[in-house]
């Protein structure tokens, strides 16, 4: 059991072997820039994985930066620099998301520097309010989405295709959920596990991470294993995907109980109603896609809400933001969302931080000073 | 002293200063314009002396309609856009402390310390846009989150046609209910916006005579008159028409006194993204003979070719409504969707323009711009063999503006590319 664990956190790690050994079967793999909004069950659907993109751990961007300046967010530049380096090839496919100007451009740079004609790109665009009218633009867009792409790898997606993917998914999310909801109650795995383990499902074909995770969900209570036993804090970030911050965290004396990342809750709190996806797969996807907790590119008091009353669920002590330095969206927000954790009496602490760990005694310092003080209960603002 | 009250001081200095001491370097018609802004201002404290309600706008609504729903309009960004000295460092830092990134485009800073000094009025509705600028529409956001009223955020689509125009549109007639609704007094009146409408698009027609003068060789307009391409919609329209008229003869006369004097250009440069508004550029240029013939993100920038073009209707097929129009300016922007948009739109004004070459300015905490500024740069050179220069900046905090460094990175630029001759 616990080599099947190994799989996933190894995968969760790492992102790769899953894809690679994917497309040695000779079957495609279409990446996806995250946050992500784009319906993953459409590329399952049609026979292929859905695969989180992941940028380069060099410090060395130095391609990257024939495109991006300094002040971008360094999670697109070094996107961009694991494909430029030769580090990643690219996949059969790049799909983006309006989630941000950044990514947005990044998606733009990814187009233009990819010449394969044989590879697909979409980028999608999301509506920022939830009204009959928006819902109805993004079902469009969704349905155009789908017809571009079967029209590009002359494949069909049935409805009966996409039904039996929104299954499969809502499996992970809830094999996925099940984890999440063991933690607020026992210590099953640390957080820097947890979301090894969800970052996994973002990469690993679905069928082969439902199987092992669903293994594993009887033996993960009973398994023994060092979990910190520090102040519990919810971790919140956007495009964090790299595990170092998790494990710095972990051991400054913290447990990660709870995260509000892409990677993490975002990505499996609920599932698709397959209910009305029996009539209407499309528009049960658009739904789930606008009222799953996202990106906080709009729906601020929507999202403050949520993760305060994940504070409240899973005992959590204070709040860690762990924003790019330069990823405006994630600076903006948590602005806001200091100002209503502080109404509730909510510690919080923003950090400011690159792609690859750096800065590492610094940002350990600041984590200690914050968690020595919301433990003795002396929070004043840090 | 109020946003207001600064900006009316500021208007009655320059027109004292064309009464008194005028200078023959500057278009005579500048009197009535800043008569008019003056005016608009003053009625602007009027209006809120009087309690009237007031919507803070984003680019979401145009002009024509907030008349019509009888409502009294803040432009966010373009009012920030005014400030000048102190009041921009003292709404930095109001906005720096409200959330805002410090490192992110100063004019939203500017906008968020502008509207929670207390020195404009406050909003009753909210209205922006997700189209092109995303680091302002979480602006936006973060402005709500300090006043207790509706908001509403227009969404543009990333393809042109039909079904984008009416997104949109319908998009247009919620907000209209929901400030009806929401808005004391607020009620739209057709006959109101179909009146307004055809001034905005007599206005319309002038500048576009305007704009596409600029094809001429030598260009008719200095780049002072270029990257000062007036606004229209603030204040008294039959006067502002009036004025554009002036405009569009003096720029006429003026040009006919260019050519007898027998100036030369030396390089048509095409000006991307924004530029230091605290700073003279437009002279600069005039004393070095360089034209800029496109400052892309003027109040009047250059129309994209067949689209957004007000009145047409060639486009669609048809004559569009009031709120249509709009809505295809907005479905037409160049920097909305992705940058093969933007790259067709300076592909089309390099050669309308006969652009020699282009200036990015990299505007701090612009990503929209930033994250692709050197593609742009590199697809102009591949495709016109057009050089440019990537220049870092601010546009409204003068603080760390070096104008030996700025002037000397661009004569330099200047000397290289018109002793080389790109052709």
């Amino acid at each position: 059991m616990e080599d099947l664990l190994r799989t996933l956190l190894d995968e969760g790690s790492e992102g790769q072997k899953a894809a690679m050994e994917w497309q040695r079967q000779g079957k495609k793999v279409i990446g996806i820039l995250y946050p992500s909004y784009v319906p993953e069950e459409i590329i399952h659907a049609a026979g292929m994985l859905p695969w989180r993109v992941r940028g380069t751990r060099s410090p060395d961007t130095s391609h990257a930066t024939t495109y991006r300046p300094p002040t971008l967010a360094s999670y697109g530049t070094h996107i961009i620099e694991a494909f430029m380096s030769g580090e990643i090839k690219f996949p059969d496919g790049i799909i983006g998301f309006n989630v941000d100007d950044d990514n947005r451009r990044v998606y733009d740079v990814l187009v233009h520097i990819d010449t394969e004609k044989s590879h697909f790109h979409h980028i999608l665009d999301g509506p920022r309010n939830i009204t009959p009218l928006r819902l109805e633009e993004f079902v469009r867009r969704i349905s155009n989405f789908v017809e571009d792409f079967e029209h590009f790898f002359q494949v069909k997606i049935t409805h009966s295709s996409l039904k039996k993917a929104i299954r499969t998914l809502n499996k992970t999310r809830s094999l996925l959920k099940k984890v999440y909801e063991m933690r607020r109650t026992s210590t099953i795995l640390c957080g820097a596990e947890t979301l090894r383990v969800a970052s996994a499902a973002t990469s690993m074909p679905k069928e082969q991470f439902n199987n092992i995770l669903g293994n594993l969900l009887d033996y993960l209570p009973k398994r023994t294993g060092a979990i910190p036993s520090g102040p519990r804090i919810l971790l919140i970030s956007e495009t964090l995907d790299n595990m170092e911050y998790v494990d710095l965290i972990e051991d400054s004396g913290a447990l990660v109980a709870m995260d509000a990342l892409d990677i993490g809750s975002r990505y499996c709190w609920f599932t698709v109603d397959e209910k009305e996806a029996e009539t209407d797969p499309i528009l049960a996807l658009a739904k789930y896609y606008l009222l799953k907790p996202t990106y906080p590119r709009s729906f601020w008091r929507r999202e403050v809400e949520r993760v305060l009353e994940w504070v409240r669920q899973y005992n959590v002590k204070g709040i860690l933001a762990l924003t790019d330095t330069y990823g405006y969206v994630g600076l903006y927000f948590n602005s806001f969302l200091k100002r209503q954790a502080e109404q509730a009496g909510v510690p919080m602490l923003d950090i400011s931080r690159e792609y690859i760990m750096a800065n590492r005694g610094q940002l350990q310092t600041r984590m200690q000073a914050f968690f020595e003080i919301i433990s003795e209960g002396r929070y004043h603002q840090v | 002293m109020s946003f207001f009250e600064n900006h009316i001081a500021q208007m009655n200095r320059r027109i004292s200063k064309i009464r008194n001491n005028p200078d023959p370097r500057y278009l005579k018609s500048n009197l009535l314009r800043y008569e008019i802004q003056r005016d608009f201002w003053a009625d602007e404290i009027q209006a809120w002396e009087n309690g009237e309600p007031f919507i803070y706008n984003e680019g979401a609504i145009p002009d024509y309609l907030a008349v019509a729903m009888g409502v009294n309009v803040i432009h966010v960004t373009p009012y920030a856009d005014q400030c000048f000295g102190d009041e921009v460092q003292k709404y930095l830092k109001i906005g720096w402390e409200a959330g805002v990134p410090d490192w992110i485009c100063d004019r939203l800073a500017v906008a968020v310390g502008m509207v929670l000094s207390g020195d404009v009025p406050q909003p009753k509705f909210i209205a922006g846009y997700a189209r092109s600028c995303d680091a302002s529409t979480q602006m936006l956001h973060l402005i709500s989150t300090y006043f207790d009223c509706p908001s509403y955020i227009i969404e543009t689509p990333y393809v042109y046609g039909e079904d984008s125009l009416n997104y949109v549109t319908k998009q247009l007639w919620e907000i209209i209910d929901l400030m009806e609704q929401t808005v004391p007094g607020a009620k739209f009146d057709e006959d109101k916006l179909n009146e307004q409408f055809q001034k905005h698009l007599k206005a319309s027609s002038i500048l576009g005579e305007i704009n596409r003068s600029r094809r001429q060789v030598p260009c008719p307009l200095t780049s002072k008159d270029v990257m000062r391409i007036p606004r229209f919609g603030w204040g008294d329209l039959d006067r502002q028409l009036q004025y554009l008229s002036n405009y569009k003869d003096e720029i006429a006369e003026k040009y006919e006194m260019r050519l007898r004097s027998g100036f030369k250009e030396r390089l048509r440069l095409a000006w991307l993204v924004s530029y230091p508004f605290f700073y003279d550029i437009g002279s600069f240029f005039e004393e070095r003979e360089v034209s800029v013939v496109l400052l892309e993100i003027g109040t009047v920038g250059y129309p994209p070719k067949d689209r957004g073009i007000m009145g047409d209707d060639k486009e669609y097929g048809r004559r569009l409504t009031p709120l249509e129009e709009w809505s295809r300016n907005q479905v037409a922007r160049p920097w909305g969707g992705t940058i093969d948009r933007r790259i067709d739109y300076l592909r089309h004004c390099c050669k309308e323009l006969k652009v020699g070459a282009l200036v990015h300015y990299i505007q701090s905490g612009c990503p929209i711009n930033n994250a692709t500024a050197w593609l742009l740069a590199e697809e102009m050179k591949r495709e016109f063999g057009l050089p440019s220069l990537l220049l870092e900046g601010r546009m409204l905090d003068k603080s760390g503006f070096d104008q030996k460094d700025f002037e000397s990175k661009l004569d330099n630029f200047i000397e290289v590319t018109t002793s080389t001759r790109f052709e």
